[in-house]
This record gives C-alpha cells, structure tokens and sequence, in this order.
C-alpha cells in the first residue's frame, strides 16, 4: 500500500541572531534516507521526539511536501507527482489545525467536502449517518464549528476526512489535548475502522498510550531515519523491558534475611515498613520463578507484576539512541 | 506609576520585534505620500476657482506629516488587545492590584508611539531631505515654519498622541461585543482617516462636510498640529487649539473608563 | 475527468464555496450590516469631498468633474469587486503561519480555487456604494452634456461601440489586475509572512492613482502605473480614448483602446510567482 524508499528530506533555516546583521542560513536533514513499507489494512504508529521527522514524513505522504531525495508510491502513485489524483484516496487528520468551516455547523462542511471529492449525494447521506452514529455527533452536528469543544471538534474532524471513505487514513498527533472519553471514542473509533473497513491507518503521536491501543506496528523515527519498526513487544524487548513486582507485606514479624533477591538478575529495589519492589529484565527471567520466589519466601499481603510504563520505555529507547 | 511604565516599555519593546512591518509600512506610505501630493498638486495646477486657504508647499507639509504620523491615528484597536479580550485572557490583567483602564491606557500608547516614531522618522527624512534633492521642491516636505512653530507642533502631537491612546482604548472596547467588533472597527478607520484630513487636508474642503470636521475630535490628532508647522494657522492661536484638545482627551477618557467599566461588568454577569 | 468537466466540476465547487462563504457571513450580521452601512455613509462623505474640491479648483487637469468622477468611479468599483473575491488571497499569510494552508492541499481541488471561494466578502458592497455612486453621478451629469465624450452612437458608431466595448474590458481588466496584484502578494507569503504591508502601496496606492487622471503625476510614476503595475493603463486608457482625452501623447487614438490587454500579460506574471512560491512551499523552504 504504502512504499518508502530511503526518503530524503532537507530545510533550510535561516535564523536572525539578536544583534547581528546577517541572517545566519543552515541546513537541516528532517529525513535521511527514511526506508519502511505498510501493507493494506496495517495500523502503524510513528513515535519519535519533535524534530525527528514524523510530520514531514505525513507531509510527504499526503502530497504536502516534495522531497529532496528518495522515493515513495501510496496506492501505486507517487503523491507529489498527481496531487489531486493521489488525495482523493486519502483521509487526512491534523490534530491542531481544522478541516471545518469555523462559523457553520460541521453538517455544512460535511456537505461541501462530499462535493468536492465527488461523492454522490446518495452515497455521502449513507456515510454521513453511519459516521453519526459510530461517532455520536448527534448532539453537536448543528452547532457551528467554533462553539465545539475540542473533543467534539475531533470527531467532527474526523468524520470530515472520512466522507469520500479513504482507504488510508493519515492521523498526524489526533489525540493531542483531548480529554480522556475523546481519547478513548477516538481510538475505539479508528481501530472499529481497521478491523471492519480494512481502512489502512497511519498515526504519529507522542501518547503511548495511543500506540498500545491501536497500532499492530511501531515505528521509531528519530534523525529522519527508521531506528526500530516491529511490534510493541518487540519494542519492549528492544527498550531491556524491566518487570517490576510490587510486595504489599502481611504486618507482623519480617525475616529481612529472606527478603533479599535469591534469583540471578532479581533486584531489590525498594524496601519500607510495608512495601518491598523487586525488578528484573523479563527476556533473563520468567514472571513465573519471580512469583514463586515472592510466594515462598515473603508473607505477602498483597502481590502484583507491572510492566515497565510504555513512556518510561519510549524515553530510554530515544536517550539509547541519542534522539 | 512604576507597573504602569513597565507596561509601557513591555509593550514597546514587543513593538521593535515587527521591524520589518514597519519598514514594509514605511514603503507604503511614502508611496501614498507621493501619490496625495501629486494629486494636490495637480488640483493646485488646475485653472480657475476659489484662492485656496494653504499654500501647495504648505499642502505637501500637510501630506507627508500625514504619512508619517499615519501609525498614530487611532485608525485600527490594539491587537494585543484585541486578542487579550478574544482569548478571554484579559481575566488575568483584572488580578492586577492596577486600574485597569490607565494600564491598557500606557500600553497601546506605547504601541502608538512606537511604532510611529520608528516610521515617521524615515518618512520626514525621505519627504524633507531626499525629494528636493531628486529635483521635486514642489512635493517635498518644507521645513517647519519657525522654532515656535515647531514647538506648537510638538505640543499639539504629544496632545494627540494622548488623544489617540483614548481613542483607541475605546474601540479596542469594543472587542468585547465580538458580534458587532469588525463593523464598528471599519467604520471607525474610515471615520478617523477622513475627519483628521488624511484624505484630503480639512482646509480645502467647505460647506457642511468642513463644519462636521470642524466639531469632530479626529481633526485635532492629524490637522490641527499639521497647520502649526506650516505655518497655515498662527502661533497665536496655539492656547485654542491646545485648550480644544484638552477637553476632548477628558471627554473620551472620562467616557471610555465609563464604557470599559461596562464591557467588564458584563463581562462578569456573564461569568466568562 | 476530462478538461471539459473539470472546468464544470471546478465553477460548480466554486459556486459552493461561495454559497458556504455567504453562509458563514450571516452568522455575524449585526457586524455586517454595520460595516456595510458605515462604509456607505463614509462613502457619501468621501464624495463629498471630492466636489468640495472641484467647487473650490473648478476641474482637475482639464477634466471635468463629470469625467474625473467617471474614471474614479469605475476604478472604485473595480477594486472593491477585487477585493471581495480575493479575500482568501488576503488571508494567506495567517493561513501559513498557522499550518491551514496544509488543509487545502490534501483536497482534490486546486488551492487557487479553494482559495477564491474561502470568502466573497459581502463587506465590500459598502466600498462599491461608493464608486457607484461616483459613477452614477457621473453618467447623470455626462448624459446632460452629450459632448463630452468624444464619439457618439449617431456619427461615429463604430467608435462609439469600440468605446464601450473597451471601457466594459477596462473594467474587467481593472478587477484583473487587482486580483492579480492580491494573487501577487499571497504569493510572498510562501516567502515571507512579515513585510507584506509593502504590497498595500500597490493595491491601495494603485486604486487611490488609478481613480484619478493619470496626466497628474509626474513621468515616474505614470510610467509605473502604465507599464509596470498597469491599473492606469488598463481604465485610464479607454477613458480617454471614450472622452476625447491625450492619453498618451504622440500615440494614435485608436491604440488606447487597446489598454485593457495589458491586464494580461500582468495576470500571467501574478501566476507564475504563485507557481514559485508553491513550489517553494512545497520543497520546505519556507
């Protein structure tokens, strides 16, 4: 569906220094040979902190920007080559900018943009009241654009890229200040779309959590190139997933000889009056031997294992690779 | 009085960050300048009619202190504002232990002041030294018509400067009724353009129009200071003119205190 | 899609467009209906001084008021019919600060289009108040004095006809080169975004030049406003041709006619820069 092949993309920023005359010109590499494919009905999910070439690479790809070098075909064609042909397979979301006529309510928009992308009237009333539904924009669709919160706007927004029914959907950073019932309806949303249209999804984001709820692949894209691209537990493995196991303790007496971490890799990490946290690198170690290890030796009052907070993750995987 | 001249260098320093705007104004203006003048001139050169009140070099005077002191003219609200109130933001200035009023007041002054005196300078150059240089005497700016004059001029300016602070004030005021904002903001342009004499200068036009203009508080921003420093009305009539400006600056003051006091207290019914 | 239907598909987007555009208008009709009328009012005035300084110098380089108000008029309505379609053009420099521009690419449509029909600002009727009422005033006074043009439909129609016919192109061509002058100044904003005022010496000096004979500037800037930014040459022109007036000193009658067309080559120039700068855009440079 979607080819890309060592992409490059470079700006030039021309920066006034406070005091000097002369404006000082440099040129930045946003994409340095960017590789990676998605195949139909794939949901991929680009991270990577600012700066690392996510947007420009959605750019690209939506027929925005042209690139320096490099290629890439979306459906066959190459989207700066036949804007116009290329966009109308596509449905685009930008998290901070509109797709609706502010002063009108987003039914107007939703009209207008079915026109433009030659839906047939028929056609579009059908989609329009499946997106309603699925959407629950019932209450809001009269109301005009600029009164909506924000999270009714997204799913306006969302509803407006989706009009001419895309096969791809690109969503550059959807979930940025929506509160958490818009989150949640969003992703539910986009992932229903995936599993029951096939609609292949790209999504750029900073909210792991958005990642863990929908995309079947992760992207990491840090200095424009492709530093990892699998799965999430791939990416776990790939970031040393670290366990933890949290031991709220029985009151009473404390052996603190048998508290200390018998088994090869098994970390104490915090001990107090009731609380004992253990940590270990789960690719060494089976949850399993650490249970039994905390069952026989300790009293616990309560048990229980956490993964490694996929921020906490993503965060070491960027400071490894010096992003 | 210290927050207030914060605020004041606060603003004006935001001014300097848009250099390039000013240029860009600067350019037009001088453009406007020379396209007003020839056209006066050629008024001035057509045959026949009433002997006009000012003289051609006393008209260009006219024209290119109107360029130059155009960014003054409370001819548009004050953006800042505009969006403090917009963004519903002006709730923070309210936590200020300041009269709101007089901190807006210095604000947009400084917005005036400097961003007129970072044109006007260029404008007064270009319209005084470089047009009879480039052999065109007849459009350029003459000098002033003595030092009292001048003086008379300079006054009169700082009065306007003032005034147009509390007009500008008023309308930025208006903001807060967003449904009506850019109506009354257009109007107001092109009330303030046409009754200070920007349009075309006061004393050439007669009848009704001249003693509309003549009641009106905008001729005291641009025409009145202009005709001082050509000399076109007497040093001796100064004190009016100063006395006409001082009551209007209490006038709009005293009333858009009146109507900022409004605009927040509906603001609070509201409970925005 | 054809070229044919593409043309149908592009006016009938463009129709839409505008008809959400005059939708979204009367959401603030209080401030409409406000600007609208206070520009007509201030319209009145502004006239009004124009005649104050005709009775004051009796006429303007050898033009009577009739015809000074004929050529103002025309101009008058000209630019604000330009500025009303090129409202989009107007705001292209916030649409690339903030990223919207974007918006408009990933649509199958043109962006010049969309951006056509963002707004036909209907604030502008209150502008055009003016130059119609200069116009109107000016074909009531030139009715009573049949002489003042230069042919008449009894003894030369075919000069007559060829007025016409130019001064109506005049008009079309004066919307042009207005239009291709915001188009112009849209283009800069793939450049630049600060700065732009710069242009407003063209668009507003130009209407408030061409409204005006062009015979009372001096060489410079009439050379500017024939050839370079050609509003002058494209109405002042066939207004002298229409009114038995120079022109151009030394050039036959007939070639004044011709103005018009140099709204043309003007119109291709605005779109060649647009080109450049989109692409521009489009490579990140900006």
């Amino acid at each position: 569906m979607i080819r890309i092949e060592s992409l490059v993309k470079e700006y030039t920023v021309s920066a006034r220094r406070p005091g000097r005359q002369s404006r000082e010109r440099r040129t930045v590499r946003a994409l340095d040979g960017l590789s990676m494919s998605v195949a139909r009905g794939d949901v991929v999910g680009f991270i990577g902190p600012n700066g690392a070439g996510k947007s420009t690479t959605i750019k690209i790809l939506s027929g925005i920007l042209h690139p320096d070098g490099g290629t890439c075909t979306v459906a066959g064609r190459v989207p700066w080559k036949d804007r116009i042909e290329h966009v109308r397979g596509i449905g685009v979301v930008f998290g901070q900018r509109t797709q609706l006529w502010w002063d009108l309510p987003a039914v107007d928009s939703f009209e207008l943009l079915g026109d433009m992308y030659g839906v047939p009237p028929q056609r579009r009333r059908e989609t329009v009241a499946v997106l309603r539904r699925e959407l629950d924009l019932d209450a809001f669709l009269d109301t005009p654009v600029r009164q909506l919160s924000l999270g009714e706007r997204m799913r306006c927004e969302l509803a407006a890229a989706l009009i001419h029914e895309p096969p791809i959907l690109f969503l550059d950073e959807p979930t940025i200040g929506l509160d958490a019932p818009s989150k949640l309806a969003l992703r539910a949303f986009a992932a229903g779309l995936n599993r029951e249209r096939g609609t292949t999804v790209i999504l750029t984001t900073h909210d792991m959590d958005d990642i863990e709820a929908l995309a079947s692949r992760v992207v990491l894209i840090g200095k424009g190139r492709t530093l990892f691209d699998g799965d999430m537990a791939g990416l776990r493995r790939e970031a040393g997933d670290r366990k933890r196991l949290v031991v709220d303790l029985a009151r009473g007496r404390r052996d603190e000889q048998a508290e200390l971490p018998s088994l090869p890799g098994l970390r104490l990490e915090e001990r107090s009056a009731s609380r004992l946290v253990y940590s270990w690198d789960a690719s060494n170690l089976g949850t399993a031997e650490v249970m039994a290890f905390a069952a026989g030796r300790l009293e616990p009052a309560d048990l229980s294992v956490e993964s490694r907070p996929a921020e906490e993750l993503v965060s070491a995987l960027y400071a490894r690779h010096g992003v | 009085m210290r927050p207030y001249l914060a605020a004041f260098r606060a603003r004006a320093r935001t001014v300097f960050r848009y250099r390039a705007a000013a240029a860009a104004g600067m350019f037009a203006q001088v453009a406007f300048g020379f396209i007003l003048v020839m056209i006066l001139e050629s008024w001035y050169g057509s045959a026949g009619g009433a002997p006009a009140p000012m003289t051609m070099s006393q008209t260009a005077a006219y024209v290119w202190l109107g360029q130059a002191f155009f960014a003054m003219l409370p001819w548009n609200p004050d953006p800042e504002l505009r969006d403090l109130i917009r963004s519903g933001e002006v709730a923070r200035d309210l936590l200020r232990p300041l009269d709101l009023y007089w901190l807006w007041f210095t604000r947009t002054l400084a917005w005036r002041l400097v961003s007129s005196g970072l044109r006007c300078a260029a404008i007064l150059a270009f319209a005084g030294f470089a047009l009879p240089r480039l052999g065109m005497v007849d459009l350029a700016l003459p000098a002033p018509a003595g030092a009292s004059a001048l003086a008379c001029f300079a006054v009169l300016m700082a009065m306007a400067a003032l005034m147009s602070a509390s007009m500008t004030v008023a309308l930025s005021c208006f903001q807060f009724r967003q449904v009506s904002a850019a109506g009354i903001t257009a109007i107001f342009a092109a009330i303030v353009s046409f009754f200070s004499g920007l349009t075309v200068p006061l004393p050439l036009l007669d009848g009704p129009i001249a003693a509309v203009a003549g009641l009106l508080p905008f001729r005291a921003l641009a025409d009145l200071p202009f005709r001082f420093w050509s000399g076109a009305i007497p040093v001796n009539d100064a004190p009016a003119a100063f006395l006409f400006q001082l009551a209007w600056l209490a006038a709009i003051t005293a009333g858009g205190r009146v109507f900022l006091n409004m605009q927040l207290r509906d603001l609070a019914v509201a409970g925005s | 899609m054809n070229a044919r239907a593409g043309w149908r598909h592009s006016l009938a987007m463009y129709g839409k467009l505008v008809r959400m555009s005059l939708k979204a208008q009367l959401q603030y009709r209080t401030s409409l209906y406000l600007s609208v009328a206070g520009q007509f009012a201030i319209s009145v005035v502004e006239f009004a001084g124009m005649l104050a300084l005709f009775s004051r110098f009796g006429e303007f380089r050898g033009w009577s008021l009739a015809q000074t108000a004929f050529l103002y008029g025309l101009v008058n309505m000209a630019f604000p019919v330009a500025d009303a379609i090129s409202w989009g053009f107007d705001s292209m420099g916030q649409l690339v600060r903030t990223g919207n521009f974007d918006r408009l690419l990933v649509r199958p449509l043109s962006p010049v289009l969309q951006l056509f029909g963002m707004e036909l600002t209907v604030r502008r009727i209150g502008r055009l108040a003016q130059g119609m009422l200069a116009f109107g005033v000016a074909c009531v006074l030139l009715a009573r004095s049949p002489d003042s043009f230069a042919y008449s439909f009894a003894d030369r129609p075919l000069a007559a006809l060829a007025a016409v016919v130019s001064l109506s192109a005049g008009f079309a061509a004066c919307v042009s080169v207005f239009t291709s002058l915001f188009w112009i100044r849209a283009a800069f904003t793939f450049v630049t975004v600060e700065g732009l005022e710069a242009v407003n010496a063209l668009t507003y000096g130009g209407q408030q030049a061409a409204g005006y004979p062009l015979s009372a500037y001096r060489k410079f800037l009439q050379l500017f406003f024939l050839a370079a930014v050609p509003v002058g040459a494209v109405i002042y022109l066939p207004a002298c041709f229409a009114l038995g007036k120079p022109g151009i000193p030394g050039l036959p009658a007939w070639s004044l006619a011709l103005g018009p067309l140099a709204a043309i080559p003007f119109a291709f120039l605005a779109r060649a820069l647009w080109s450049a700068g989109l692409r521009r855009y489009a490579s990140g440079g900006g």
